[in-house]
């Protein structure tokens, strides 16, 4: 009875925590631009993902070790520094949206300008991991976010074409805007295909202490936990498809994805909208300062863990600090919270080789794994799944960037 | 030490570093090893410290690391373990004294004392 | 009385080691160890790309998509006498080690 208690509160939380400003962003552009043509990106994403995280919680389940420490340990310290300024480079970029998108949500909530509420939110962000236990921040803000399934009630109630939703499934050339499709398909694989989403996972499993009896609790919970997120991706294009995609505009600002819900639900569509985009990016502001401050504790080993009060862990929750400090400047600087959406997504995918396949190996290795290492079909997943992301993400972004 | 190692790499350099109580102290970013015309090279110390790290990759960001870490922390330099005190397991390498009574955590507890309880007060 | 000095081993991985004809053989990627007399000594050198496999595992060779590349490790494992230490930043064979080795 407690495992399937546990599997429930898994996949509920991996749910609620799913969406953020990535996924929003890059779904409801999907569908403002291409109508359901690009559902086939949202599938293969959100596939990639649930192999990767099912394969972090399997990894610390077996080895009781974080994939970060196992990557120290395994490729040297030089190759962890590397695959640390590649992440520590795009996640930061991610960070700073997510952070523009809980501003942005307070813009529209409030009329206030969305710079005025940068500051309160990084200390807010950062009150929440100084004060807060893992459980609290993993079970807590993650239940919150399943107020994102304002989006599928939406979808359902605008009635969307299926027989088109159904074709989108399958991937096809693009019918015009050859170098926005393949950037925004791109833009669909790294919102989905977040390393710091499974290194949090790694993390978050030592945390909670599995051992190898999680095993089946970890399958259900990566499995239908992913794919109910990849869902509300789904639901998020469907929304777009049906508000923007008849006028062939594309999403400009945050007004334009307020009105994904409040054209199909009227004014409860947009409260729950503000509400849905504030907690999905406010999860993700908190995930990823997290995981980037595990990857840097655990690498070079110092004392960590979420649950630890700050004075026991002092480097660690300095790092998390420091990090959601960049994140505001990053705001604060002016990127547009949009355009940095756009082009972090893409560079994450762009970069995904680097987090994704010392982590194959790893998965490979029976040093680590025992009788639980990878089988054929995972690795050829998340392989050929990344390849394709990097081939392009290293494409599609000059294109962008040139056509823009 | 106890306990056999076979291999340096695969075996030592970057494993995880535990005290006696098993708290976490850094991991081997370096191995010293004494030459002699001769004699096989031996073994006899690890280096913990972000300067031997970063000795790795770049002498220019080693060097500017340990300038920020002399004024920081009054360490002298990297921190050394010799050889013989260490045990080791399998997947870490264990030592028998506090991690407190070595300046291995000297950072962590100059932000502690300097910037988390100074915050707190 | 021969003098002693201090190295660091890290240092070492993936630098070029030299025959006698000054040919490269290998880069370091891993070192043996072994207990003589209670002092853990290097008693080998291992060089070339098949010690890095060494040190990852193997890993690679287990995804679909390496094993269907036609990769041959190549080892070669240098004993200690046989390795000139005297000149880091030059490391070669001692006079007389023979470079073809298992």
């Amino acid at each position: 009875m407690k495992r399937v208690l546990q599997i429930a509160l898994g996949i509920v939380t991996s749910v609620g925590g799913f969406l953020e400003i990535g996924s929003i962003a890059t779904a409801a552009q999907a569908g403002a631009g291409f109508g359901y043509r690009l559902v086939w990106s949202i599938v293969i994403g959100t596939a990639c993902i649930a192999f990767l995280v099912e394969m972090s919680g399997r990894f610390a389940a077996c080895s009781g070790r974080t994939i970060p420490d196992a990557l120290r340990e395994r490729f040297g310290g030089p190759a962890f520094l590397l695959i640390f300024a590649v992440m520590l480079c795009v996640s930061v970029l991610v960070l700073g949206a997510e952070m523009g998108g809980v501003a942005a949500a307070l813009q529209l909530a409030t009329g206030i300008a969305l710079r005025w509420w940068v500051v309160p939110i990084a200390v807010m962000a950062w009150l929440i991991l100084w004060r807060g236990t893992f459980g609290m921040i993993e079970n807590g803000v993650s239940l919150l976010g399943l107020v994102t399934v304002v989006f599928v009630v939406a979808a359902i109630h605008g009635g969307p074409d299926y027989g088109a939703l159904g074709q989108g499934l399958v991937p096809r050339l693009p019918d015009h805007r050859p170098a926005h499709y393949w950037f925004v398909a791109v833009s669909v694989l790294g919102a989905s295909i977040s390393p710091y989403l499974y290194y949090f996972y790694s993390s978050g499993a030592i945390e909670d202490k599995w051992d190898v009896s999680y095993l089946g609790v970890n399958r259900w919970v990566a499995g239908i936990g992913m794919g109910f997120g990849g869902f509300l991706s789904v639901a998020v294009l469907v929304c777009a498809a049906i508000v923007l995609g008849p006028s062939g505009a594309d999403v400009q600002g945050y007004r334009d994805l307020s009105r994904l819900t409040t054209v199909i639900l009227g004014r409860p569509g947009f409260w729950l909208f503000v509400a849905a985009l504030g907690v999905a990016c406010l999860g993700a502001t908190l995930e990823i300062a997290l995981s980037l401050a595990y990857l840097l504790a655990q690498g070079l080993g110092w004392v960590w863990g979420e649950d630890l009060e700050p004075r026991r862990s002092a480097r660690f929750s300095l790092t998390y600090t420091l990090i959601i400090a960049i994140g505001a400047v990053i705001v604060l600087a002016g990127a547009d919270p949009l355009k940095l959406t756009n082009i972090s997504m893409a560079l994450t995918a762009a970069s995904l080789p680097v987090g994704v396949w010392p982590f194959l190996m790893l998965m490979n290795d029976r040093a680590y794994l025992g009788e639980h290492t990878n089988g054929p079909l995972g690795n050829a997943v998340v392989l050929i799944i990344s390849l394709l992301a990097m081939v392009l993400g290293v494409i599609s972004i000059p294109l962008q960037v040139a056509g823009s | 030490m106890m306990g056999r190692p076979e291999h340096l790499v695969a075996d030592v350099l970057d494993e995880q570093l535990v005290d006696a109580t098993h708290a976490n102290a850094g991991r081997v970013d370096g191995v010293i090893a004494v030459v002699r015309t001769g004699h096989a090279p031996r073994i006899v110390a690890v280096e913990v410290g972000a300067v031997t790290l970063a000795a790795r990759v770049s002498r220019r960001l080693a060097a500017w690391i340990a300038r920020a870490d002399r004024r920081l922390t009054g360490r002298q330099g990297p921190v050394r373990i010799p050889w013989d005190a260490l045990r080791y397991r399998d997947r870490y390498l264990q030592f028998d004294t506090d991690v407190d009574a070595t300046p291995i955590n000297a950072l962590e507890q100059w932000l502690r004392d300097h910037i988390i309880e100074r915050g707190r007060k | 009385m021969s003098e002693e000095r201090e190295i660091h081993l890290e240092r070492l991985l993936g630098k070029r080691v030299h025959d006698n004809q000054g040919r490269v053989i290998g880069r370091i990627e891993e070192f043996r160890l072994a207990v003589v007399n209670g002092e853990t000594i290097i008693a080998e050198f291992h060089l070339g790309p098949d010690a890095l496999w060494e040190r990852l595992g193997g890993a690679a060779l287990h995804l679909p998509f390496f094993r269907a590349l036609p990769l041959r490790p190549r080892r070669k494992q240098i004993a200690w006498r046989d390795m000139d230490l005297s000149d880091l930043s030059y490391l070669c064979l001692t006079r007389g080690a023979d470079a073809d080795h298992r």
